[in-house]
């Protein structure tokens, strides 16, 4: 019996573990004349980083060419910026 | 001096409880039954028959009770402590729908005006890890669902704010007015659900015009022990595991039951092979239900939190994104974004006070819900939290036996507010409900009857300027009847309802993230008023048995969430907007078959069919497709192991008459296949297997179809029953 409860208990533990990560991958996520989002990597947030990031926006000091478009400088708004994963991201 | 009178109290007490007859439940040779459920509704308590079918009760005065067993017809009665009571159950093979003691007014189902369904919750589960999904196979009854992480229920067509859901005496508000926002709570400690299908105002006020929800805890047990038991289920479309702990004790006046659960999916396996990204979902709960009495005063108090997390399948950056863009070829567990966590919290105190001849009832409730939506990491799109004060008053009277009269008042007092976050849809708002209502019933063997009526009121108010400030009145009605002769049972009920609009309706002005739309209230919303017609025709022999249900549901005023050509922000926007009329109807048939020759067989079968228009006669919106369940069962009697066998073939009906800018939806068939096991009286469980042809299906009703995403395909379930 007690054996049962003590398998009980140490499946409730285990289960109850938290995976959740607290850093991420950023980008600047932006919109070019053909509707096609252009993504500038921003590099890897954490913690206070992120929330500051996700609070505030990104403040990008000069022009980024990507390929045959440009990301102009300027301040990015908050929901310019994206740090949740996609299907094709490496988890 | 003190102590002595205690002491003769406490004699006479004790003689009292010595004083009682014997109770006995007696089958039909008479002899005495082992094992029969003794159920007192109004102590919530479940008490077992020994091994020669005898059982005591409470010390009280005369006690209701409902004793059942299966494979024999449940009974009720009322029984007086001092008298000698023999309780004779009947032989029963054909059980046609399962034969229900409503909590709702503790009738027995054959006794109903009312069109309510009952699901065991334990009967659930064991064919299913989703008690939501697996309401579906009840006629009538579907599921608005994203992915296999939220889903709400759907009843004759209507959900959302028009289908309420309560838990025991306490009316759940959890922002149901969202498509994407699921019911916020698992089956833990639940015995079974209770459905009432059409308007329901009367005993659950204004918003229960689809319908009720009506989930009933697990009863007490008498048992000086403590019993634990220990569930675990493991799902191979995703990865599910679920852990459920209980334990059950009473002594005395004092009861408690006390629950706990942890479970956690990873991303659902589709058919063709590869995963829905962000599908995952994680849920916890613990829940604790203490009971005491005294004389003629029982007291229960109750607590539950429920803390979930569901990811938001069907999220992506491409103007038209395609399956490839939603799917990946692994599955993950841990959390992601976009995802929704929601927590809910619900105490509740429910009084009874058992007088002569009568019955008051007093329930106090707070309800609190937290739901928070995110895109980004750390900062909400939405956070909204809403609690709910309510007070639930009834007394019950015994009129010359026959009649029954039923006197109640019900309110609430509700406040959402939002918390920091990045868009606001909703405004920081009170609501105030109350409501009066009366009902009386006359049962005799020829007929039953009933008719009941109520008045609501409800103010809405803003905090922030400019404000918005209104009040709505309403009234409804039901009447029923129930006629049985012979093999024949015919009920017939009328009823009508009222839904004030939601706040969302009146005041939306916000993109609402969960269901990618920017949506806009219109604060000129009137009210919502149904009338149902609804009919009931059964008739059942030893081994066959049937049901015809059809019904017609009219709602004046109907609100409707409409598409228009403008965009903000690229989110196509959405307006509330009310048709005069919309019309609801259809008919829902049970078939049940036992052959004579084999009484272990069981063949069951369901039929649901609905069609639901406007005034204009265009098809409304979210209406499921027509469906046909079949189940065939077969028990064995002697084996070791194997207790039962059930396949079942669910076939859905394409959805063609569809309404403006709503896809259409194809046929499908799902089979699928269980074993029920039980080794000794202490290990049991389910092994089976879902989707057995791994059948690719969109369902009409999932928000996931615009995207093409397939339902889980092929699943393997097992689950595992330790009673400690």
């Amino acid at each position: 019996m007690k054996k049962v409860i003590l398998a009980s208990s140490f499946i409730f533990l285990m289960a109850s573990c938290s995976d959740e990560s607290e850093c991420h991958e950023c980008h600047i996520a932006y919109e070019n004349a053909n509707n096609i989002e252009i993504e500038y990597e921003l590099g890897e947030y954490c913690e206070s980083n992120l929330q500051d990031l996700e609070a505030n926006g990104y403040e990008l000091t000069e022009d980024q060419i990507i390929g045959n478009d440009t990301i102009p400088a300027g301040t990015y708004a908050p929901s310019d910026i994206h740090c949740e994963e996609h299907h094709d991201d490496d988890h | 001096m003190k102590f002595y009178i205690h002491f003769i109290l406490f004699l006479i007490l004790n003689l009292s409880l010595l004083a009682q007859e014997k109770k006995i439940v007696l089958d039909s040779n008479k002899q005495g039954i082992e094992n029969v459920e003794i159920y007192l509704p109004d102590y919530d308590l479940i008490i077992y028959t020994d091994s020669k079918g005898e059982f005591s009760l409470p010390p009280n005065h005369d006690i209701y009770l409902i004793a059942s067993k299966e494979g024999f017809k449940t009974i009720s009665a009322v029984v007086k402590q001092e008298t000698e009571t023999k309780l004779t159950l009947e032989k029963l093979h054909v059980e046609l729908d399962e034969i229900i003691v409503s909590t709702i007014n503790h009738k027995l189902s054959s006794n109903q005006t009312l069109s309510i369904s009952s699901k065991k919750i334990n009967r659930i589960n064991n064919t299913s890890s989703n008690f939501v999904q697996a309401l579906n196979n009840i006629s009538g009854i579907d599921n608005v669902s994203t992915g296999t992480g939220i889903n709400k229920v759907v009843v004759r067509g209507l959900s959302g704010s028009r289908v309420v859901t309560y838990i025991n005496g306490v009316r759940i508000e959890n922002q149901q007015w969202g498509g994407d926002h699921g019911i916020g709570f698992t089956s833990l400690g639940f015995s079974k659900v209770e459905i009432m299908k059409g308007p329901s105002s009367i005993m659950f006020g204004a918003d229960a015009l689809g319908g009720v929800l009506y989930f009933v805890d697990e009863p007490f047990e008498r048992n000086e022990k403590f019993k634990i038991n220990h569930n675990s289920l493991f799902e191979s479309t995703n990865l599910y595991f679920n852990n459920q702990l209980s334990t059950k004790w009473s002594s005395g006046n004092f009861k408690i039951n006390a629950y706990a659960e942890y479970g956690k999916a990873s991303d659902y396996k589709l058919p063709q092979g590869k995963y829905l990204y962000n599908s995952r979902f994680e849920n916890k709960a613990i829940k604790v239900i203490v009971g005491f009495s005294k004389n003629r005063w029982l007291i229960n108090a109750k607590y539950q939190l429920n803390d979930n997390y569901a990811g938001v399948p069907g999220h992506s950056h491409e103007a038209v994104p395609t399956i490839d863009d939603l799917t990946s070829n692994n599955t993950f567990r841990h959390k992601s974004r976009p995802a929704q966590f929601v927590t809910n919290q619900i105490a509740n105190i429910e009084n009874t006070f058992l007088l002569q001849n009568s019955k008051l009832k007093l329930d106090l409730s707070y309800t609190i819900n937290q739901l928070r939506e995110y895109e980004a990491w750390t900062v909400p799109e939405i956070d909204l939290d809403l609690s709910t004060n309510q007070w639930n008053f009834r007394w019950y009277k015994n009129i010359k036996d026959k009649i029954n009269l039923t006197i109640g008042t019900q309110g609430s007092r509700q406040y959402n507010r939002n918390q920091p976050a990045r868009t606001q849809i909703l405004e920081d708002a009170n609501l105030f409900d109350i409501g009066y209502y009366g009902l009386i019933d006359y049962e005799s063997k020829l007929i039953n009857l009933s008719v009941a009526s109520r008045i609501d009121r409800r103010k809405i108010e803003t905090i922030e300027t400019p404000s918005f400030s209104k009040t709505y009145d309403g009234n409804s009605i039901s009447l029923g009847l129930n006629k049985s002769i012979k093999n024949h049972t015919l009920r017939l009920n009328y009823s009508s309802g009222l839904r004030t609009p939601h706040l969302t309706e009146l005041l939306a002005d916000g993109v609402h993230h969960g269901t990618n739309r920017f949506e806009r209230g219109n604060p000129d919303l009137k009210i919502e008023k149904g009338q149902q017609i609804d009919f009931n025709y059964e008739w059942a022999n030893e081994h066959l048995g049937f049901i015809v249900n059809p019904f017609i549901h009219k709602i004046d005023n109907f609100i409707n969430l409409s598409p228009t050509l403008e965009t903000v922000d690229n989110y196509p926007v959405y307006e509330y907007q009310q048709f005069e009329f919309a019309n609801l109807q259809g008919a829902e048939i049970n078939l049940h078959y036992h052959p004579h020759f084999l009484h272990q067989l069981h063949f069951e079968q369901s039929y649901s069919f609905i069609e639901g228009t406007s005034n204009n006669d265009s098809a409304l919106a979210l209406i499921p497709s027509n469906k046909i369940y079949s189940e065939v069962s077969y028990s064995f009697k002697n084996a070791k192991i194997i207790k039962k066998i059930i396949t079942s073939q669910s076939y859905h009906f394409s959805k063609e008459d569809v309404a403006f800018n709503e896809q259409p939806s194809k046929s499908y068939q799902l089979i699928d296949l269980f074993l029920e096991w039980k080794h000794k009286n202490r290990l049991s469980g389910n092994l089976g297997v879902r989707n057995i042809l791994n059948t690719e299906y969109i369902p009409h009703l999932s928000s996931l179809k615009r995207f093409d995403v397939f339902n889980p395909g092929r699943s393997f379930y097992f689950k595992i029953n330790v009673e400690i």
